[in-house]
């Protein structure tokens, strides 16, 4: 079969065994066996061995240990009175611009997320609360979805961040540039998202009505008091990794212990919660390791097949520049996140856009970046969009009206895509400036 | 067959027990090496290995239970469309059980292959610590295995009708 058949037949295969549902670890593993066995005729003891040998690799990645500890951290805070300590903290400020307590969504993720490494953990511990606030409040229902749909997304580009672990394991990049690399675009997004809000509610002061409440000074002061266990854990977490005291995995850990020490201080220790977060955390791993580690395997199975070199040779006939190929692969991610999770996109195409994409004079931290914004659309956009599925669950409201509320925030974070690659400094300048 | 099912269930229980405590001890090795290391200019100097036998342990182990409480990602899209009662629908449910099988028994027999050979010749890591190499990859083989009970006892489920598979074609997200 020649080259070029071989790559159609191995894309099919895909799109077969996910179509059918089949688990996505299964069927990455199913695609990489069937195409060196149907394709290249290699006999199973080879395959096996193959297959063996990547999965361990993988799976053994020792960098991978701050995924389960950063979940961990994600998990307990979610089960405690943070969310509502966020709100009170964040409240007395909001509440002094137009907009109002519309931006605690905003807000609460982008600190939210600097304790934590997931975007459904940051939507749901957020949502949790400000939601019942806002309607309670006769705030627009549409707006506070949207913008906590939008902001959600956050958990994966401020560091700690999964996604951009899995990146680094991947394209193997420095996970500690990769978490200073997202701060500006991550912040970049959030003043976008508080701006939109604040010129719609300037416009429509109905979208955040004035509800009376006066916030004094002993609130603001008050205000520090709730939002002071978290901003700890930032400090403690992303202080050690900037400082360059730790590495991303121990700093991991040291956020295990302190996020533990600190619900005990604040006396909300259970057995259960513990537990309950414990196995939350192991869950999640174990959905990430798996693909990962599947992903691995069809990928070194694709090599086999040559399937990247035969798209590259594709696209190399197109004769895009640096600008076309990232429009080009952009608008690729965004249609694919429609359909599947960022995180079996990223495994799947990593090892045929990476090469595509420094091939073209992109530098690898800025890409990661890049995938991270193109993978939160994908979690605010129809019909598979996590964020969507975590606000579904907490509103009760169609998968459909979310996303609508949701739309305008998907065109700001296009925005802030195309703002990152114009300016590619956003993304760059600190990881240079902490770590030359 | 009921018994089977709480076999089943209670070997991934086990095997989540087994993933939370190497959380946990993987927590205490990197707190331990940061202690040495910043209050006494030393180390366990068998950290990266370790933790790399860690993080491959927890996942695997944890595999059954994952399955068993539908945190395992699929892309539901397609057989959402298809109605929950209807024999096509279980018979892709059966299909998929099938690959998984098939594509985690394969995994599982090369690893208790290797494992077998590495425990016959004596391997250990050539690192400070010469870990036995067939000590990491038991745990491998363990999830794997516990994987697939689980998936046998899915598929009899299946195919006696005990599945409610509107509940298969919802997303699979669940944070509890």
């Amino acid at each position: 079969m020649d080259p070029f058949a071989l790559a159609v037949a191995t894309i099919l295969f895909l799109a077969f065994f996910l179509g059918a549902g089949v688990w996505i670890f299964v069927a990455l593993l199913m695609v990489g066996i069937s195409g060196l066995y149907f394709l290249l005729d290699f006999p199973l003891p080879r395959i096996g061995s193959i297959m063996r040998g990547t999965m361990w690799r993988t799976a053994s990645t020792w960098e991978l240990a701050a995924i389960p500890m950063f979940v961990f951290m994600g998990e307990l805070m979610f089960r405690t009175d943070i969310s509502e300590r966020l709100f009170k903290g964040i409240a007395p400020w909001a509440n002094l611009v137009p907009g109002r307590l519309m931006h605690c969504n905003v807000a609460g993720c982008t600190i939210f997320a600097a304790v934590s490494g997931s975007s459904t953990a940051t939507t749901a511990t957020v949502g949790k609360i400000t939601l019942e606030e806002l309607t309670r409040r006769d705030y627009d229902m549409n707006m506070a979805v949207g913008s906590l749909a939008g902001a959600g997304s956050l958990g994966l580009m401020i560091p700690p961040s999964i996604s951009m672990i899995i990146y680094g394991v991947l394209a193997e990049e420095s996970i500690t540039d990769l978490f200073a690399a997202g701060i500006l675009p991550g912040l970049l997004i959030a003043a976008l998202y508080a701006a939109y809000i604040a010129f719609r509610a300037y416009r429509n002061p109905l979208i955040a009505p004035d509800d009376g409440t006066k916030f004094r000074i002993g609130d603001v002061l008050g205000s520090l008091k709730n939002l002071f266990p978290v901003l700890l854990l930032v400090f403690i977490v992303l202080g050690g990794i900037y400082s360059g005291i730790v590495t991303p995995s121990e700093a991991a850990a040291l956020g295990f212990a302190a996020s533990l020490a600190l619900v005990v201080v604040l006396k909300q220790f259970t057995w259960k919660i513990f537990l309950d977060s414990l196995a939350g955390a192991a869950r999640i791993t174990c959905m990430v390791v798996t693909i990962l580690v599947a992903a691995a395997f069809m990928s070194s199975s694709m090599a086999y097949l040559h399937v990247p070199q035969e798209i590259a040779a594709l696209l190399a006939e197109l004769q895009l520049g640096p600008i076309g190929m990232i429009v080009l692969i952009g608008v690729f991610y965004i249609i694919l996140g429609m359909f599947l999770d960022g995180l079996s996109i990223m495994v799947m195409t990593l090892p045929i856009t990476l090469p595509l994409i420094t091939a073209a004079g992109w530098d690898p931290v800025w890409f990661g970046v890049f995938l991270v914004v193109m993978i939160e659309l994908g979690l605010i956009t129809p019909p598979i969009g996590f964020n969507l599925f975590v606000l579904q669950g907490i509103t009760g409201k169609p998968i459909g009206l979310i996303a609508r509320g949701a739309f305008p925030f998907f065109l700001l974070m296009l925005l802030s895509a195309a703002i990152i690659t114009a300016f590619p400094g956003i993304v760059l300048w600190l990881p240079d400036v902490l770590f030359g | 067959m009921a018994l089977f099912h709480r076999f089943a269930r209670i070997l991934s229980d086990i095997g989540m027990a087994a993933s939370v405590a190497v959380i946990i001890a993987m927590t205490l090795l990197i707190l331990t090496e940061v202690v040495l290391r910043t209050y006494f200019a030393s180390s366990t100097y068998v950290m990266d290995e370790l933790i790399g036998y860690g993080i491959a342990a927890t996942s695997f182990l944890a595999l059954g239970q994952s399955l068993a409480k539908g945190t395992l990602l699929r892309m539901n899209l397609l057989i959402a469309a298809v109605p929950h009662e209807s024999r096509f629908r279980t018979a892709i449910e059966v299909f998929c059980a099938l690959c998984g099988m098939a594509g985690a028994g394969m995994a599982l027999f090369y690893f208790a292959r290797n494992m077998a050979r590495n425990f016959e010749r004596g391997y250990v890591s050539e690192t400070i610590a010469r870990v036995p190499l067939w000590l990491p990859e038991l745990f491998m083989v363990v999830g794997l295995s516990v994987f697939l009970v689980q998936l046998l006892s899915y598929f009899i489920r299946i195919l006696a009708g005990q599945v409610d598979l509107r509940a298969a074609s919802e997303a699979d997200l669940r944070l509890e």
